[in-house]
């Protein structure tokens, strides 16, 4: 019994040292980063000043690139192929190796590995994640990415760029850029008696539409509405909102949210045009069999509407009292820290590849994600892109919710699913259910 | 043994429609994964839903075969899995053996310990287990990969209830032979557990070659990936594709399959064998 | 009969093997599974998170958050919901089964496997196949339901049978191996118990209670308890079927700390490490009320 005893203590004493062990290179690896990035600033700038010989420098040494991102499914052969070019082309003697995985894997590999400093030396993933890494100091600032690179940051639309900044710093660079759309099947509103080449643009217009074209009999649905999502569209149509997050402040109980709240709940309960209870990839296999009339979602239906063969349509969200708006998001390349700095600077001569408009414009195209050059607006092929340009259009009414707020993930989760969940299945009133999540808002908020 | 004249009875009637009908339960969503892997991207969510395609298409398989290195994937599998069910039936059933047929000092608080380690859900140790090979230098290695799986409680549990259902006089022959504990084990007892070996060798091995979180956090580099971790990345991140999804899965299954129809006859013959012996 | 002082030195011999023979398995499990599970145990009085910087002991406040927690006690409602419907099921239709199926005849061989099947299949690649047939819009159950007339329902998608569904996906899953394992043991069983029962004039239930249960109780009592560990630690169903929805129906204790842990920024790895705190004492509990009631039965069995 005694040695047991004593063995347990020991493998306690062992695992404590492991963690305080750990948690001693963490805070000595961050320290001597910002250290590092300090000097490295200076260095950099030198650098700028003599780059042709760094080139040369540098092309004589391969430097591999590890390379993680979430981009699963399609748009990850995509994403594959033009790496795969990116390597076969450099002069830099660069060689990304990519490794794909799921987001939640991401999630839960990314932290422990910076922490024992085997993260990858670049990682593409949700604009949504660079805030709460960065307020765990997580990422590499790369505020002289423009300086080191000569990239002509001018030329990328403000907005865009606005959400890889943290505090004004900048930690990572634009991948991708999108809003939500609202799409429409122009076959069904034909057969509803609609016009199919006008989309409805009013909150009223989208539960007309959407009442005509739903038919049970058929299966078929005027709106898809998928409960595991947030509608921030809606509520700030109305004028309303969820919370601020430069004051912290709560913004959840106001008239006009129980107004939206209270239609919301009128077209899922008493009209029924969506199917209930759904999850998004439902409602985008619904909508890509024709079963579905309207549906909001990112560009990424675009391709596998294509390849099911649907006539489809895409338009901003519906205006409401206040106007038209739409949750932004996006994916930036960031650097973990701990990356080297040989390694920061081939991955910023990767980033800086990813930003020529010739490589914009092939993902653009061939995923249909909108355009957010400024040279490339003007390009003519992009603009007489029926669906590229009708996105741009779409994407004009771009609104951040919460992105670059450390808390966003954890109001979206105990707050803002619920309560539409609770709306749209109606489990509670509109006012009932605003009342909880508006508690439930104080307590994240009170963190 | 003596055959018995077939005879069917009510009884004997309800239970081969029972029977019957859980089987066709069991098979119906089987089937429907296999001829789904045939259908197109059109064919697989076509309303009204169909059971058969209404075209055969190789494309899905086409389609996982170039998005991954199926065949390194498979290797990385089979080298993981493989290692991980012989070593940790070893393991598990020298430890089993220890703890129904030995009396030893601690060998119930030991084995209190063991079961109370099978309630921990991995998601829990899985950080300190990763900063822990991590300082092992094992990280992104085959290694790493086998040895926190090379026994696991739940098999030793199993090899122990399964040694103590056995007959008390089997190793008291041996004993009085004078044979070693460990000859007793190897030649009286190893051959006996056939079938709970077979069984639960199945269960580490279908166990690990399924599993997806495990080896893809101790794996660091694409072509150390395991199958099922490779054809997660099929599935999009936003859309989920469902043709490559079935195929990926079909892909993932077939092995597993085969091995458990080939084991499948020596579980049998285990079982039989173990029978006649007594 | 052995003299004693043989059988003393005998006995020490035995213990020195005996810690041998478990030797390999505790060292392993000592450093990947209790380690690792005391370090959870530290963890879970600091407020670490998963980045691991500036960690700080908090006491117990994880816990005294826990227990104020809507959505600790909702999993925890869930998950024991969950084990005592699953577990009978379970092991109750194996049993079932095995009455039918304990035989080495062509059926019987033919139809454990096919019943073995689903076993081997990845949970992943059943929840998909399970979601996708049982989807009350576009699914094949859910039409050919329809088309015989009746009333649709939602499975997945509806609060009330959310979590039967669950229930019933996870035991068509385990049944398979659960009926491999006592019918092996059943097999087992040597002939001759059988025939001398025959010989006394018992009949076919009472051969069942008194030679097939007592012969085959170590197995049962296996497969109950383990049935229940893995019932209480039940995740990846409910993670591809229904993401613990609609309106945390199906939300599991280690969904939750899944949840707080690896999904929800901050990624609150002290708060998550309490929960699963706090499980491993519910399921150690559970667990040992279990086999101290298994057990008893078993050395009844035995006298």
């Amino acid at each position: 019994m005694k040695k047991k005893l004593v063995s347990v203590l020991l493998s306690a004493a062992m695992c404590i040292s492991l963690l305080v062990g750990c948690g001693g290179n963490g805070a000595q690896s961050s320290s001597s980063d910002t250290a590092g990035t300090d000097t490295n600033q200076e260095q950099a700038a030198a650098d700028t000043a003599k780059e042709s010989q760094n080139a040369e420098v540098a092309s004589d040494e391969k430097v591999t690139l590890q390379f993680w991102n979430v981009f699963t499914g399609s748009d990850g052969d995509i994403l594959r192929e033009i790496v795969d070019n990116y390597n076969k082309t450099n002069t830099d003697n660069i060689e990304i190796q990519m490794d794909i995985m799921p987001n939640d894997q991401l999630q839960q590999k990314l932290p422990a590995a910076i922490a024992t400093g085997t993260a990858p030396d670049l990682v593409l993933f949700g604009v949504e994640n660079i805030a709460p890494y960065v307020s765990n100091d997580s990422l590499v600032d790369i505020s002289d990415f423009w300086d080191v690179t000569g990239v002509d940051k001018s030329n990328i639309l403000e907005n865009v760029l606005e959400l890889s900044h943290v505090d004004g710093k900048l930690y990572g660079t634009p991948m991708q850029y999108n809003v939500s759309y609202l799409y429409w099947n122009k076959d069904l509103f034909k057969e509803a008696g609609l016009d199919p080449e006008k989309a409805p643009a009013t909150l009223e217009e989208l539960t007309e539409y959407a009442v005509k074209l739903t038919n049970p009999e058929k299966n078929q649905y005027g709106l898809a509405l998928p409960t595991s999502v947030t509608y921030m569209q809606f509520l700030w149509a109305n004028g309303g909102d969820a919370d601020d997050p430069n004051t912290n402040t709560n913004l959840l109980n106001s008239e006009e949210n129980v107004k939206t709240l209270e239609w919301l709940q009128d077209l899922t309960v008493n009209k029924k045009v969506s199917p209930s209870n759904i999850t998004g990839p439902e409602a985008d296999t619904m909508l890509q069999a024709g079963q579905i009339a309207m549906y909001m979602s990112g560009p990424w239906q675009i391709n596998g509407l294509r390849e099911q063969g649907i006539n489809f349509g895409i338009a901003p969200c519906v205006a409401g009292s206040a106007g038209a708006f739409s949750p932004a998001g996006g994916c930036s390349y960031v650097i973990p820290k701990g990356t080297e700095e040989s390694h920061k600077l081939a991955a910023y001569k990767f980033m800086q590849y990813w930003l020529t408009d010739d490589i914009l414009k092939e993902w653009s195209q061939r995923n249909g994600f909108p355009v957010w050059s400024k040279t490339l607006m003007e390009d003519p092929e992009i603009q007489s892109d029926e669906v590229l340009s009708a996105i741009s259009k779409a994407t004009e009414i771009g609104r951040s919710y919460n992105l670059g707020y450390s808390l966003a993930s954890q109001i979206d989760n105990d707050v803002m699913i619920p309560l539409f969940e609770k709306v749209m299945t109606g489990a509670a009133t509109p006012e009932d259910a605003l009342k909880e999540a508006s508690e439930a808002m104080d307590r994240v908020l009170a963190q | 043994m003596h055959k018995m004249r077939k005879r069917i009875t009510l009884s004997g009637a309800i239970g081969y429609v029972f029977t019957f009908l859980i089987a066709f339960t069991v098979v119906v969503p089987i089937l429907w994964l296999l001829v789904s892997s045939f259908k197109t991207d059109v064919g697989v969510i076509k309303f009204p839903p169909r059971f058969f395609p209404e075209e055969w298409t190789l494309h899905q398989y086409l389609y996982v075969g170039d998005s991954i290195p199926i065949f390194q994937m498979t290797k990385n599998t089979v080298i993981f899995a493989g290692g991980v069910t012989v070593i940790s039936l070893l393991f598990d059933s020298m430890a089993g053996y220890a703890f129904a047929r030995m009396r030893f000092k601690g060998s119930k608080v030991l084995f209190s310990i063991i079961l109370l380690t099978m309630m921990v859900p991995f998601q829990i140790i899985m950080t300190p287990l990763y900063i822990e090979v991590y300082k092992f230098h094992l990280l992104d290695s085959y290694l790493g990969l086998i040895l926190p799986r090379a026994t696991s409680a739940f098999g030793i549990y199993m090899m122990s209830s399964f040694f103590e259902g056995l007959p008390k006089s089997l190793e008291e022959s041996g004993r009085i032979d004078g044979m070693s504990e460990f000859r007793i084990f190897r030649s009286i007892m190893m051959p006996l557990c056939k079938p709970a070996l077979v069984s639960l060798g199945i269960f580490h091995f279908m166990n690990n070659w399924n599993d997806l979180l495990y080896p893809l956090m101790l794996t660091s580099s694409q072509n150390k990936r395991t199958l099922s971790a490779g054809l997660a990345v099929l599935v999009g991140n936003k859309v989920i594709k469902y043709g490559p999804t079935l195929a990926a899965t079909m892909i993932s299954l077939t092995p597993l399959l085969v091995l458990y129809i080939f084991c499948q006859k020596y579980f049998i013959e285990g079982v039989a064998t173990a029978g006649v012996k007594e | 009969m052995t003299n004693s002082k043989k059988k003393r030195r005998y006995a020490a011999q035995n213990q020195k093997s005996a810690y041998l023979f478990i030797l390999p398995s505790m060292v392993i499990l000592s450093v990947f599974v209790f380690i690792p599970l005391i370090a959870s145990l530290v963890i879970s009085v600091t407020d670490m998170n998963i980045f691991m910087n500036d960690v700080s002991f908090v006491g117990f406040k994880n816990f005294t958050r826990l227990f104020a927690d809507k959505r600790v006690s909702n999993a925890t409602f869930n998950s024991l919901y969950f084990t005592l419907l699953e577990v009978p099921l379970q092991v109750g239709l194996a049993m079932l089964l095995t009455v039918c199926l304990a035989k080495n005849n062509r059926y019987c061989k033919l139809l454990r496997s096919i019943y073995y099947l689903p076993f081997v299949c990845s949970m992943t690649a059943i929840g998909i196949v399970w979601s996708m047939l049982l989807d009350p819009n576009m699914g094949l159950v859910a039409y050919w339901l329809k088309q015989a007339g009746f009333e649709t329902i939602a499975f997945l998608k509806d609060p009330k049978y959310a979590m039967p569904t669950v229930i019933a996906v996870t035991a068509w899953k385990g049944f398979g191996y659960t009926l491999t394992l006592l019918a092996a043991a059943v097999l087992n069983i040597p002939q001759s118990l059988y025939e001398a029962a025959q010989m006394d004039g018992a009949g076919s239930f009472q051969k069942f209670i008194h030679i097939t249960i007592p012969g085959i109780w170590s197995t049962i009592s296996f497969c109950i308890v383990t049935t229940t560990i893995s019932a209480m630690q039940m995740f990846d169903q409910a993670y591809v079927m229904t993401q613990g929805g609609p309106l945390n129906k199906t939300e599991t204790v280690v969904q939750y700390i899944y949840d707080r842990g690896f999904q929800t920024a901050p990624y609150d790895l002290g708060y998550a490490s309490s929960i699963s705190v706090y499980l491993f004492v519910i399921v150690a509990v559970i667990t040992f009320v279990l086999r101290k009631f298994v057990l008893n039965r078993k050395e009844d069995a035995d006298a």
